[in-house]
Formats: C-alpha cells, sequence, structure tokens
C-alpha cells in the first residue's frame, strides 16, 4: 500500500534520516519506536510529505508522490554524464560504478538531456497528485492541531466538504457517528480551547477518519496528555486497529506497542536498527543498542 | 480660564472659524480614509508575494521589489516621501493635492500594514498548515480556511494602531500647501483671525481625539467578536 524507498532527509548539515524504507501492506499495524533524535517523527512525516525527502520516494498505492529519486533507477543513472565519463576514464565495470556513484552521491544537476528525458517520463508515467495521495493517509499530531477557530463540529466536516467527498449532511452525519463512538457527540459545537487533552487528540483521530483514509499515521500521538489521558487515546487506537485500518504509529508507549503492533520497527541513529515482531523485538532483541533502549523504558 | 473657554466658544459659534475648522478636518478624513485603504490593499498583496514560497522567477523578481519596496518606505521619512510625491512624482500642475496626499500616505502605510499582516501570518503555529495539509487540502485552502482566519485575529489590533499613527501622520499634509485640520488651526488661531493659538489648537486635539477615540472603541469590538473562540 504505502511503500518507502531508502529515504534520506538532511536539515540543513544535519542528517536526520539515512537510507530508510519500509513496505506498509494493507491491515498491517507498524510500530516505531526508538530514543528521541532518531528519526522516527521525521520519517513519519515523509511519509506523507509534510516533509519532502532530500532523496528516496514514496509510493501510494503503485503512485509515485515525491520527486523521482535517480539514484533509485539504475537506467537513469546510467544516462547521467558522470557515469558515461567514469566509463571512459575508469576500467571499473558497470556495476561499480553504479556503487559508486550511489555511495559518493555523485550526480549533479547538470547530467545531460537525455537523463533529464528519462527522469520526466518517469515522473509522467508515476506521479500521482499528492494532495489527493494525502486524503487518503489521516495524520494524528502529538500537538493535536485542531484548528481553533473552529467548531469541533466544523474541524470535522471542513476537509471533507471542502475536497467534495461529501456533501455537508452527509459530513455532518458521519462526524456525529465518529463522536458518539468516541463518546464526545455533546462536544460537536464547543470550540477546541475547551476541551481536555485527552479529548483534543480524540477529536484529531476522528477528524482525520473523516476524510475516511486507507491508513492513519500516529505521530507520537499520547506524549503532550498528562498520564491519566493516554488511556483514553490509546483505547480509540486499539478500536481502530481492531476494526482492521492500516496504522503507522510512532509512540513511547511500549505496552501499546506490544498489544497492537504486528510490526515492530526501531529505529536509531536515522537508521532502521532492528525490525520484527512484537515477541522478536521484545523479548529477543538482538542489537545491543536495542537491548538497552529497551532495558531503559520498560 | 473663562477667557479660554470663551475662545472656544467663539470657535463654534462663529461661523467662518466653525468653517475653517470642519473644512480641514473634513480634508484629514478624506486623505486618512483614502490612504488606509490603499494602505491595506497595497499591504496584503505585498505581504502575500513576501510569503509567496515558489522557487520560480516568476515569484522572486516581485518578492525582490516588495523587499525593496518594505526597505525604503520604512527607511525614509514620510515628510520626505510626501515632499517627492508632489514635488517630483506629481508635479504636474492641476494634479489634485489630495490625491497626491492619499498616493502617498497610502503607499507609506501600505508597507507597515504587510509587515504586520506578515507577522500575523507567521504567527499562526505551523502546525496549523500541517494539519490542513494531511487533510488533503491544498496550500491555498490550508491558507484561506486555516491560516488566515487564525491571523486576522493576531493581525487587527496591529493594523489598529497603523490606522491611527496614519491619521494622525496626515497632519503634516501642510508641509506641501493643503489645508487640513492642524493648518486649520494654525489659521484660525493665527492673528488675522482669532490672535490665539491655544483655544484652536485645542479643539483640533479634541477632533483628532475623538476620531481615534472612535476607531478604538471599534477595533475593541471586532477583536471582541474575533477572540470568541478563545474563552475557555
Amino acid at each position: 500500500m504505502i511503500s518507502v524507498k531508502n529515504i534520506y532527509k538532511d536539515f540543513g548539515s544535519l542528517h536526520v534520516l539515512k537510507g530508510v524504507s519500509l513496505e506498509v501492506e494493507k491491515g498491517g499495524k507498524y510500530v516505531i519506536i526508538g530514543p528521541s533524535g532518531s528519526g522516527k517523527s521525521t520519517f513519519l512525516r515523509c511519509m506523507n510529505l509534510i516533509e519532502t525527502p532530500t532523496y528516496g520516494e514514496v509510493w501510494l498505492d503503485g503512485g509515485l508522490i515525491t520527486p523521482v529519486d535517480p539514484y533509485l533507477h539504475i537506467d537513469v543513472i546510467m544516462t547521467s554524464r558522470t557515469f558515461k565519463s567514469m566509463k571512459q576514464s575508469t576500467g571499473k565495470t558497470d556495476d561499480e560504478i553504479i556503487m559508486e556513484i550511489k555511495k559518493k552521491d555523485l550526480l549533479k544537476k547538470r547530467e545531460g538531456a537525455e537523463y533529464k528525458s528519462l527522469i520526466k517520463k518517469i515522473e509522467k508515467e508515476n506521479t500521482i497528485e499528492f494532495n489527493a495521495a494525502r486524503q487518503k493517509m489521516g495524520m494524528v499530531f502529538q500537538q493535536f492541531n485542531l484548528f481553533p477557530h473552529l467548531t469541533v463540529m466544523q474541524n470535522m466536516t471542513l476537509a471533507p466538504v471542502y475536497n467534495g467527498i461529501k456533501t455537508k449532511e452527509q459530513a455532518s452525519e458521519d462526524a456525529l457517528k465518529l463522536l458518539n463512538r468516541i463518546g464526545l457527540s455533546d462536544k460537536a459545537d464547543e470550540y477546541p480551547n475547551k476541551l481536555s487533552g485527552g479529548q483534543k487528540q480524540r477529536i484529531a483521530i476522528v477528524r482525520a477518519l473523516c476524510m475516511e483514509p486507507e491508513v492513519m499515521l500516529f505521530d507520537e500521538p499520547t506524549s503532550a496528555l498528562d498520564p491519566e489521558m493516554v488511556g483514553e487515546v490509546l483505547d480509540v487506537m486499539k478500536d481502530l486497529a481492531r476494526e482492521g485500518m492500516t496504522m503507522v504509529v510512532v509512540t513511547h508507549e511500549m505496552g501499546f506497542a506490544r498489544e497492537v503492533g504486528d510490526r515492530i520497527i526501531f529505529m536509531d541513529g536515522g537508521l532502521i536498527a532492528e525490525e520484527g515482531t512484537p515477541e522478536e523485538i521484545f523479548e529477543h532483541p538482538k542489537s545491543p543498542r536495542l537491548q538497552s533502549f529497551l532495558a531503559k523504558v520498560l | 480660564m473663562s477667557k479660554f473657554i470663551r475662545l472656544v466658544i467663539e470657535i463654534f459659534t462663529t461661523e467662518t472659524y466653525l468653517d475653517s475648522m470642519l473644512s480641514g478636518f473634513e480634508m484629514t478624513i478624506v486623505i486618512s480614509l483614502g490612504a488606509s485603504l490603499l494602505g491595506l490593499v497595497l499591504g496584503v498583496l505585498v505581504a502575500i508575494t513576501g510569503l509567496w514560497s515558489s522557487k520560480s522567477i516568476f515569484a522572486k523578481i516581485p518578492k525582490a521589489i516588495a523587499k525593496v519596496y518594505v526597505t525604503v518606505i520604512r527607511g525614509t521619512p514620510m515628510a520626505l516621501q510626501l515632499y517627492i510625491m508632489a514635488f517630483v512624482v506629481f508635479a504636474i500642475r492641476g494634479f489634485p493635492l489630495t490625491v497626491t496626499a492619499i498616493i502617498a500616505f497610502g503607499i507609506n502605510s501600505g508597507a507597515y500594514v504587510s509587515e504586520n499582516i506578515r507577522a500575523g501570518i507567521l504567527s499562526v503555529d505551523i502546525g496549523q498548515t500541517e494539519a490542513g495539509r494531511s487533510l488533503g487540502l491544498t496550500s491555498s485552502a490550508t491558507m484561506r480556511k486555516i491560516v488566515i482566519p487564525q491571523a486576522i485575529k493576531n493581525v487587527i489590533p496591529s493594523i489598529g494602531n497603523e490606522l491611527i499613527a496614519l491619521i494622525k501622520e496626515t497632519s503634516i499634509v501642510s508641509m506641501i500647501g493643503m489645508y487640513d485640520l492642524t493648518c486649520a488651526a494654525r489659521n484660525v488661531g493665527s492673528g488675522n483671525n482669532l490672535a490665539n493659538n491655544l483655544a484652536p489648537m485645542t479643539v483640533a486635539a479634541l477632533f483628532y481625539l475623538s476620531v481615534v477615540y472612535l476607531l478604538t472603541f471599534g477595533i475593541k469590538r471586532i477583536e471582541r467578536r474575533l477572540r470568541e473562540s478563545d474563552k475557555r
């Protein structure tokens, strides 16, 4: 469903992601854990292009939503001037040259017309409009990000109505149903400022659900909450998981990860350090880095 | 004291004096209104240009112009700008001075308004934009439906400030020979007329004060309405 290929992300000279790949399959629950500064949030934000990756590609249902990354296409590399001149000047094989170009990031802006037209061609054939793609990916933020100038109901109906997914009546009907489900239907006409953190986050979750996404991305949804409110938010997420929603969750809640996740991804230093089932990760961690991390958080 | 009160009453009761003050007042209001409208329009346009994130050449040139405009206008005195408008740019025989003044003050005000609007838009948390975009709204829809409504709330007080400053600043138009409220006060108080400066200038001050007070009151009301959603 979502295919993340070799994502790099630099903020100036800071390399936050150093080549991360992930295949998200329909119905899967992926939980990303790791120490702060390991790039978990950035990785999640790259998935729906809130951050644009420096290199790498993100594909959604077979459509490309990032710019083309030349390093991921061997035929593109082979049409580049750099490749041709290296082939002439050195006696190396094609594979060696390709490896070297990839490793040392040798492609420059001026790589010739053939190279450019090939990239354009790949772009034309595969790119899908990323606003449409984003509509399929619901996102929940650490800081809730409800719109303070709109009521709860308006928060939930704005995007589906504006994007023409639902009529106004249908959107408010669905919104009420969702609010009912989380027990907050009496708050429909309140402004977000009057709600508690837990209520805000539950509403942020159903606001994303109003767009009827295929996958939900959670960026540390409980980190900004008072401890007593964490449970209510996790319960909504567990419900969602039981219904078969595809989920990618960045979290520090190890209990939740173990219970809900069917694939745990441990990130460290901008890379996926270890990946596996909850059992593999929590009971039999292999890398010393994961072992020491778990020793600290469990 | 009684002399002062008698003179004030005289200004209000003598037709020539009152007419003189009122026509000056009218001029002040016309220039202020025209300039603030022009300033708001210019300010919004310049602010939007400044926040344009595109890297294409079509965005870069207007952005550069906007930057120069704000820097030059904010870095030079209003009186000088007024002189340049009156004696250089529009030094055309028969060109209405009122229009010159409106343009000069409007252009000046636009630079300040644009900075206020820019600051207001930037003050809206980036998370709001991210949330809007993550719901599949386009960047312009996010701007219109989410960022700008919140920015307006932050911008209204400083725009109000700017309008108040503008009204008072119009008092320098007498420097290019225009007859505004301040000039009228000078005239009424001159030796040929009342031969007293305190009374007409107090009256002029009251005029300015009442306009500014009304404006402040209006802005406060708008602010209060916009803050409705902030109540906890």
